[in-house]
């Protein structure tokens, strides 16, 4: 795990998620069923996150940032390495216990509000169900959790007796919302959480986000292809790329010198009016598929600064840019 | 100055048919694009933008037809042409490219014989010089080993192949207008921002007009040359590019640009709370006789709920549908 | 849903037989007008329509009329237990397999297969062989042996939710498996699976009725419309009636279920029209 040193302002807050060298690979039949491939979605991913932190996960398709967040979850067995939360080792097979006990440290916004809802339970039975199972409360208690938490997240109480295809995208992310917080979790892994919502009404979603972030103490998992809404909402940033992390660092850091040239092109390519479109930047090629990663450095063939140790030799070591900025790149080594 | 337009639209009336009756999906739409330029058509789901640039393809279908105004192709209405007449301009004088390629392309023909089709159809060719020149189109898009690529089927591309392919295809016959259809919403940053700059340096060297559609105010803002904004069925403004952003005329085009999260506004603002357009997009039943962003405005005056605004010019040479400022 | 839609052909006349047969069955003893076992008299043997006897006679002097009237008791009846019974292993096994997966799945999916390429009636011939005559036998044989529709159908909708975001949040939410399977996935399958039984009771019922005509199912005196059909053969000639109102009786009750199924496939899933046309 990163040691925090004193510098960072992360200094003495206890860490919620712990990840060591975590894997998550699959076996794969290709062919007609004989040759056995690979398929390493999570491919030695290290990172940590601390209470009331929100950390910003970017990369593009193939980059395993979603496995990533099932594997925390749960909802997928890692291949290795290890996976802490809020203390406990969890890295291990998934007993009922454990997944209430899961449960009640991290929680999960999904991507699509209309596919995230039951539609065939009201949305009282979505919120509550969650406290029945953990037996929080009684049945009284339960029920005034579940209004506060509506009008928590702007909605009226009488919502409860509702089902789902009453609501509206924009409002049935609030509810999802809701029932990520209603037990109380300490970490809140957000997928994508508005880009299946209009554009007008995602400010909305962002700033509930944020304020509610900040009045519960809770730490996010923001997964994202917009890095808009990343560089608004986190406090620190990890770019992936096939499975592995390129750079780390704090969002100011990541944005204004980042280092890895992927990182580089990500930010070059966001669809700004103040963005500069600049040709150096410019990417080439194709995503390579998960199955088939490039020797080496996995993003060598698409770099444009790419060097011999980069195709043929080891994958690069993480260098430090400062206490808190981290890149993997050959092109960054004996700095 | 017409003359050198090669497509304008005039209060352009798109009528759904639904439950017996008419609703006015799209209304007094007016929009000009002169010879090559790079025009942008920005909203929302359910905005209208698709349907508008279904009407121009003439594939307006259903329960859905143009029940007023007029579609000025290279000076002639092309609004209510049967299909036989526009079966002769699409693909030839005015190409389309859409979000999925997978969908768009024939899962069971291969790439070069679907290329290859354009030269067929509209050029007249054998099906071996249509081949040549289908291997040409797959270089001029930047598909790496074309004359080998040229026997693949839609399944053995990747989705920014795919997407290429759909380019070569609509550009083969060198077409006078092409739409875009959300073409790089469903592809990753990085490609998107390949596949864009590939479809600008093509129709600049052909001499194409554009007509982007998206919903991504900043993609198009970014590499067009105006953009029109549209709301529930409105134009409710057009401007030059570079001016969206710093001065947007429209309650709802000022709305949106405050709303996103924009690169280096945190240096400024800090994480200060994004300003929020209250409300939502309103079904299509639920559009009334006035203005149909009204409901949602701030700056909402009593004359905007009787009757929707006229189109008015602008000093920096576009126009708006607001009854603020005169 | 608008009451116009409860209207439609099939639902309508599918509903109004059934509502009729159910309505027959529950005030049986009101309705018949003889004892349908105990009134049988020689001197009556094989009397046409007409009079007293509103269906004619059969050949052991029993009113055929009060026969199909209590008929309907043992039809009905037979059939809903039955398809209960189907409905229940059919669904259980379909769920799991499609939510476990792995070696479960296979060896559901096999017997599956094993059901689907034996004829039920056949099946169900060899179980009564082995088991004996009567009810209760014919209830284990009938309801244990139609499942295979009904599991396939529950597999394959639980496959095709599985992957939706609902069901992964009840898993990050900690819930069971079963609680899963059971009161997240089943309610929003449970659509296609209430048409598959509804038309799998006139299967049953059919079903029952083949059995009884064979001589294996219920056995006579008891007026199950099956063995009247089969005692009626040698006089078909020359008492027809005696084939004919059990017959129709029988065309009347699987055809109102075919109907009824037939109409609530259409309301829960009206897309199903257009395929179909």
């Amino acid at each position: 795990m990163a040691d925090v040193t004193m510098e960072d302002p992360r200094f003495g807050r206890p860490d919620i998620l712990g990840i060591e060298d975590l894997k998550v690979h699959y076996p794969v039949r290709q062919g007609f069923g004989f040759r056995r491939g690979l398929l390493k979605a999570v491919d030695g991913v290290t990172l940590d996150l601390k209470a009331g932190e929100c950390l910003g996960l970017v990369g593009e398709s193939g980059c395993g940032k979603s496995t990533l967040a099932q594997a925390i979850l749960g909802l997928v067995p890692a291949s290795g390495g290890r996976i802490v939360l809020d203390g406990q080792d969890i890295s291990g097979a998934s007993h009922q216990s454990q997944r209430l006990d899961r449960a009640r440290i991290v929680q999960m916004v999904f991507q699509d509000p209309f596919a995230s809802l039951n539609p065939r339970h009201t949305v009282g039975q979505s919120l509550g169900g969650p406290l029945k199972l953990h037996g929080i409360g009684n049945a009284a208690e339960r029920e005034d959790r579940v209004a506060e938490m509506l009008r928590k997240v702007g909605l009226r109480p009488d919502a409860a007796k509702r089902y789902p295809h009453e609501f509206s995208g924009g409002q049935r992310q609030r509810i999802c919302i809701a029932r990520a917080l209603i037990v109380e979790p300490k970490l809140v892994v957000c997928d994508e959480p508005v880009s299946a919502l209009d554009v007008s009404i995602r400010a909305q979603i962002i700033n509930l986000l944020l304020e509610l972030k900040n009045e519960l103490g809770v730490a996010l998992l923001m997964i994202s292809h917009d890095l808009g809404v990343v560089e608004h909402m986190c406090d620190r940033i990890a770019v992936m790329y096939l499975g592995r992390i390129v750079e780390q660092g704090g969002w100011n850091e990541i944005f204004s010198a980042p280092a890895h040239p992927y990182t580089r092109s990500l930010i070059a390519s966001i669809p700004d009016p103040m963005n500069p479109v600049s040709g150096s930047i410019r990417l080439h090629g194709e995503i390579p598929s998960a199955l088939d990663p490039p020797p080496g450095c996995a993003f060598n063939p698409r770099c444009s600064q790419a060097m011999a140790v980069c195709r043929a030799g080891t994958v690069p070591e993480f260098s430090a840019l400062s206490p808190t900025h981290q890149a993997r790149c050959h092109l960054l080594q004996g700095l | 100055m017409s003359e050198d337009l090669i497509l304008n639209i005039e209060d352009l009336r798109i009528s759904l048919s639904a439950n017996g009756e008419d609703y006015p999906a799209v209304e007094g739409l007016n929009l000009s694009i002169a010879r090559g330029e790079v025009v942008g058509l920005v909203g929302e789901s359910g905005c209208g933008k698709s349907l508008t640039a279904l009407s121009v393809a003439g594939l307006l279908g259903g329960p859905l037809r143009v029940t007023g105004g007029q579609i000025r192709f290279d000076g002639n209405d092309i609004a209510r042409l049967p299909n036989r007449n526009m079966r002769m301009l699409r693909g030839n004088r005015i190409a389309m490219i859409f979000q999925e390629p997978m969908t768009a392309l024939n899962p069971l023909m291969t790439i070069g014989d679907q290329i290859g089709e354009m030269f067929v159809l509209h050029r007249g060719m054998s099906r071996r010089a249509a081949r040549k020149r289908a291997i040409e189109c797959l270089e001029q898009v930047q598909v790496p080993g074309a004359s080998r690529r040229v026997n693949d089927f839609p399944h053995q591309l990747s989705g920014g192949m795919r997407q290429r392919v759909m380019i070569a295809i609509a550009l083969a016959c060198d077409p006078d207008l092409l739409i875009a259809d959300e073409a790089t919403t469903a592809l990753d940053v990085t490609i998107q921002a390949e596949i864009i700059e590939l479809i600008l340096d093509l129709c600049r060297a052909r001499g194409t007009a554009v007509l982007m559609i998206s919903h991504d105010l900043g993609l198009v803002a970014r590499v067009c040359q105006r953009v029109a904004v549209m709301y529930a069925g409105h134009l409710v403004e057009e401007q030059p590019a570079e001016k969206i952003f710093s001065d947007p005329q429209h309650p709802y085009t000022r709305g949106l640009v405050a709303s996103l999260p924009r690169l280096g506004r945190r240096l400024v603002a800090g994480q200060a709370k994004l300003a929020e357009i209250p409300g939502v997009v309103p079904p299509i039943v639920e559009y009334g006789k006035g203005c149909r962003f009204a409901p949602r405005c701030a700056e909402v005056m009593p004359q905007c709920l009787t009757a929707a605004p006229e189109t008015t010019p602008l000093s920096s040479g576009g126009r708006k549908r607001c009854y603020l400022n005169g | 849903m608008k009451l116009l839609q409860l209207l439609r052909p099939n639902l309508f006349v599918g509903g109004l037989i059934l509502v009729i047969m159910v309505f027959v069955a529950l005030f049986a003893p009101l309705i018949a007008t003889h004892d349908p076992v105990l009134d049988a008299n020689l001197i009556y043997a094989e009397e046409p329509p007409g009079g007293a006897f509103l269906m004619g006679t059969d050949e052991q002097g029993r009113d055929i009329f009060s026969r199909v009237i209590y008929g309907a008791r043992i039809s009905l009846t037979i059939g809903l237990v039955v398809q209960l019974m189907n409905t229940c292993i059919g669904v259980t096994l379909g769920l799991s397999a499609g939510y476990f997966g792995g070696w479960w799945d296979e060896f559901v999916q096999g017997l599956t297969n094993l059901m689907l390429s034996i004829p039920t009636v056949v099946f169900a011939l060899a179980l009564m062989a082995v088991l004996g005559p009567g009810v209760t036998s014919l209830l284990i044989a009938l309801g244990m042996t139609d499942w295979a529709y009904s599991c396939r159908i529950s597999r394959a909708q639980v496959l095709s939710q599985k992957s939706r975001s609902y069901v992964q949040a009840a898993q990050t939410m900690g819930y069971g498996r079963f609680h899963i399977m059971f009161r997240e996935l089943l309610p929003n399958i449970a659509g296609p699976l209430v048409v598959i039984a509804t038309m799998g009771i006139g299967s049953a019922i059919m079903a029952e009725a083949s059995l009884s005509f064979l001589g294996l199912g219920v056995v006579p005196p008891a007026p199950s419309w099956g063995s009247m059909l089969s005692h009626a053969r040698e006089q078909l000639m020359v008492s027809p009636w005696i084939a004919i109102f059990p017959g129709a009786a029988l065309f009347l009750t699987v055809l109102g279920f075919n109907l009824l199924g037939d109409g609530l496939r259409d309301l829960i899933d009206p897309q199903g029209k257009a395929r179909r046309a």
